[in-house]
């Protein structure tokens, strides 16, 4: 039996996508004037808003960019380890993807943690030739946009950016490890009530409870997590 | 012309004119909505061999070009939150525009990003609300929430009908 189609439904389908007319709302505007005026309404508002949002774009902006990207990227190196390392994180994020596919965001936040990790616009903060950030303030700086704040200073950080993740600001952080990088997600506001392990699609660490936030160390090397997990939640080191 | 600069060229014509404007709405700021794309696009090129589906093109670009954003953000020692970036555009008036237009760009304009992203994304980018959540990691419910709200307090703004469904959102 099919789903009766009220006029709330309609104002909320219409309301949220109004170019996408599911077919009871089409049969129940059929017969109600008022709905039927309601789509006629915001039909007409995203056609002024489509019309107001294409602001102009600068005269020969693609030009320009296609002229900046090929004389920045000439002559072009070919590195063998690079394509190596993106063909293989191209895997591993295909494969994430896929493993996603089936377990639906928000149900597991160390899948979300690699996720994040092996997105593809992200693989640049793992590459193995980034130099070391000396500069503490600019991390200090990061952190502070993220709403963290830490104790004493961070060394060996060849990454340090904010980052959306699950619509909040977190820290990014790529350290040199033992045994090659290893990623810091400092998670101020998502809390996890025990340490909760990482293994998957490569790589492994722990989620660690850290304040009202969570601490992700994680990494697809043999470097070992624990002393890292433990050092970073000393008491006063973080506030999340 | 070599392939990659071939395939590079296709997507930076078929993509960056809706960069620019996502960008825009994203920071109302025309010098840096520029800047977003043309970065965009710089990170595009280098990566441009891991994109195997064009298909994948816009999604990726518009992924990239929030993570400039927001690294534009951490840049800026004074800046505290997304809705307090410099506005150049404060009246909205980019380019020569008839009067509607221009009122409807200031209701967008003082909308809250949480409702100008995901309805700019809609509308310019022809995004599906299950792309839009995905991008902004949220739930596809939350999504069609703040559309509909944002389209609620568009139509306030302007004073297009009633204000039936304010309360269901």
């Amino acid at each position: 039996m099919s789903k009766v189609v009220t006029c709330l439904d309609v104002r909320r389908q219409v309301g949220a996508e109004p170019r996408r007319l599911e077919p009871g709302v089409v049969e129940h505007c059929n017969s109600c004037a008022s709905c039927a005026a309601f789509v006629r309404e915001l039909a007409a508002l995203d056609a002024r808003l489509e019309q107001a949002l294409a602001v102009p774009v600068p005269e020969g902006l693609e030009a320009r960019i296609v002229l900046d990207a090929t004389l920045k990227n000439r002559p072009r190196v070919w590195r063998p380890w690079l394509a190596a390392a993106a063909s293989a994180l191209m895997v591993v994020g295909l494969a994430t993807t896929a493993w996603r596919h089936q377990h639906p965001v928000g149900e597991d936040l160390a899948s979300a943690v690699v996720g994040h990790i092996t997105n593809p616009e992200e693989a640049d903060a793992l590459a193995p030739d980034r130099a070391l950030i000396h500069d503490a303030s600019y991390i200090e700086q990061v952190m502070g946009h993220a709403g963290v704040h830490m104790q004493g200073a961070m060394e060996d950080v060849t990454y340090a950016h904010v980052c959306l993740f699950r619509g909040q600001r977190v820290v990014h952080l790529v350290v040199h490890g033992d045994h090659g990088p290893v990623t810091i997600l400092l998670l101020p506001h998502i809390h996890v009530g025990q340490d909760t392990p990482v293994d998957e699609a490569g790589f492994h660490g722990v989620i660690v409870p850290e304040g009202q936030g969570s601490i992700a160390i994680v990494t697809n090397n043999a470097t070992p997590v624990e002393p890292m997990a433990e050092e970073l939640t000393a008491p006063g080191r973080f506030t999340l | 012309m070599g392939a990659h600069q071939h395939r590079f060229e296709m997507l930076a014509r078929a993509q960056v004119p809706g960069l620019y404007r996502y960008a825009y709405w994203l920071c109302r700021d025309r010098a840096l909505a520029e800047d977003l794309v043309q970065e965009t696009l710089l990170r595009a090129w280098r990566s441009l061999d891991s994109l195997r589906e064009e298909a994948a093109a816009r999604r990726w670009l518009i992924t990239i070009l929030r993570n400039e954003f927001m690294r534009e953000l951490s840049k800026r020692r004074d800046t505290v939150a997304i809705d307090e970036l410099p506005i150049v555009d404060t009246r909205a008036s980019v380019g020569g525009a008839d009067t509607d237009v221009q009122d409807v760009r200031r209701a967008m304009a003082k909308l809250t990003p949480e409702y100008r992203e995901p309805l700019a994304l809609q509308v310019i980018m022809g995004c599906s609300t299950q792309e839009i959540a995905e991008m902004l990691e949220l739930t596809q419910g939350t999504v069609l929430t703040r559309l509909h709200r944002a389209r609620n307090q568009l139509r306030e703004m302007l004073g297009v009908g009633d204000k039936f469904g304010e309360e269901i959102a």
